[in-house]
């Protein structure tokens, strides 16, 4: 009979092929005294909210209310769903972490800035940061795309905790639309979209029922899972959104707090 | 990050000294850090991409490291909070990884008959199946040999939460392997 005492040997037994490569600590120390860190969460996220931005911005039918341009047909209200997911169990594969969604758009140069001076001069006034922070949260990561540094057209800032992450993207925008299916909350003023879903244990499906909006992580047993808040708004031909694990009063007061940066 | 008012050439002394730091925590707790990874993610590779996360962290964090825990405990600490950031991120990396990770989901298969071959194998797998708030108090109680005390500084918990959830992590692995499941406490 196994005894959970023994749990250590039993583990170290079925993991016997899990071993650290000298492969793998020099390419770790080669990340860890490259100059610019950027972190897995950072990377990942970047890199679907790059998916997402391009999605919502460019795909025709994604959102209500959106004026084909000449020569394009819409095709119909297909919901953006950020939080749709298939039930498929996935992998990752290595090295594909540092995807980078800036280069998504295919014409864009992308760089990212070391402050948030050097980010508003290259954005313009229309860049806004968030006053307020949820506890431990700090700016991890400025990335930028567009024509050069001198001009970007978009900014994407990156805050990470301990456990948690989230990312402001800002765009710039002629167009201004509503999400449907979103719930409308007030920013300063403004309209905004904003939808909170969940997904499971291992990120891979979507868990019906809505979470509670105060809390990131719900409790434990059957149907965890993590939530996911999201929010959208246009203000002077500016796209805003904001996204990550966090709840939606997090969320809102994020929003409510940006303010142009002065330099 | 650095302070300007910092030489440059000390700058990269002190960067080369916590790179060699780093190195000597990656030789002495990497295989921990590795299988503690293995156990939350549940496939090698995502592992290997979680260790090179934490050591990074440890790299640009360890001057911040007090010495108020044992440095096994920083870094398991940091491991578990890497591997939850993965996995709630891991949605969104499937948006981007869907055409690419075809190819790669037989090596998982191949792991999972090999965890399955006996019953020791079995008592693994139903532990790596745990919810993560369940997992996370079991790997650190059984596996790392941490008291519900040094767990509840690990996970930022309260002890009795702690205790709670081990209580029912042991009657959901109860529930699972029945007669083969032995608590040890």
């Amino acid at each position: 009979m196994s005894e959970m005492k023994n749990f250590r040997n039993i583990a170290d037994e079925a993991m016997n092929n899990i071993n650290v490569s000298d492969a793998l600590k020099e390419k770790t120390i080669k990340r860890c005294v490259k100059k610019t860190y950027v972190p897995f969460g950072r990377l990942v996220a970047t890199a679907a909210c790059g998916v997402l931005i391009l999605g919502i911005l460019n795909l025709p039918g994604v959102m209500s209310n959106k004026t084909p341009e000449v020569g394009q047909e819409s095709t119909g209200n297909q919901e953006a769903n950020l939080f749709s997911a298939t039930n498929e169990r996935t992998e990752s594969v290595p090295g594909q972490s540092e995807i980078n969604i800036l280069n998504e758009a295919g014409a864009d140069n992308e760089w990212q800035y070391e402050t948030i001076d050097e980010a508003a001069i290259g954005f313009g006034t229309g860049l806004l940061v968030p006053a307020y922070l949820p506890g431990g949260f700090s700016l991890e990561t400025i990335s930028a795309a567009g024509q050069d540094s001198a001009n970007a057209e978009r900014v994407l800032l990156s805050y990470i905790s301990d456990d948690r992450s989230f990312l402001i993207i800002e765009q710039k925008s002629q167009e201004t639309s509503e999400f449907q299916n979103y719930k409308k909350v007030d920013i300063n003023g403004i309209t905004g979209f904003m939808k909170t879903g969940r997904t499971n244990n291992e990120g891979t499906a979507e868990i019906q029922g809505a979470p509670d909006p105060n809390t990131t992580v719900e409790p434990a047993g059957t149907g965890v899972g993590f939530v996911n808040t999201e929010v959208h708004w246009f203000k002077d031909q500016i796209y805003y959104f904001v996204s990550g694990a966090i709840s939606e009063k997090e969320t809102l007061d994020i929003a409510r707090s940006m303010k142009n940066v002065k330099y | 990050m650095y302070s300007l008012s910092v030489p440059k050439e000390n700058r990269n002394e002190s960067k080369e000294r916590i790179a060699e730091e780093t190195q000597r925590l990656m030789e002495q707790y990497g295989k921990d850090v590795l299988r503690t990874s293995y156990m939350f993610l549940k496939d090698k590779y995502r592992a290997e991409d979680a260790f090179q996360e934490v050591f990074i962290k440890v790299f640009h964090k360890f001057k911040d490291f007090k010495g108020e825990s044992s440095e096994k405990t920083w870094i398991i600490k940091i491991t578990i909070n890497v591997c939850k950031d993965i996995l709630r991120s891991s949605w969104l990396k499937r948006v981007m990884l869907t055409d690419q990770i075809a190819s790669r989901r037989g090596v998982f298969d191949v792991e999972n008959r090999f965890i399955k071959k006996d019953e020791n194998m079995q008592i693994f797998n139903e532990v790596l199946s745990l919810p993560p708030v369940f997992k996370e108090v079991v790997i650190l109680y059984y596996y790392h040999g941490y008291d519900t005390s040094e767990i509840s500084n690990i996970l930022n918990t309260k002890e009795g939460t702690v205790r709670s959830r081990l209580f029912r992590a042991r009657e959901v692995l109860k529930t699972k392997l029945g007669g083969r499941f032995e608590p040890g406490e």
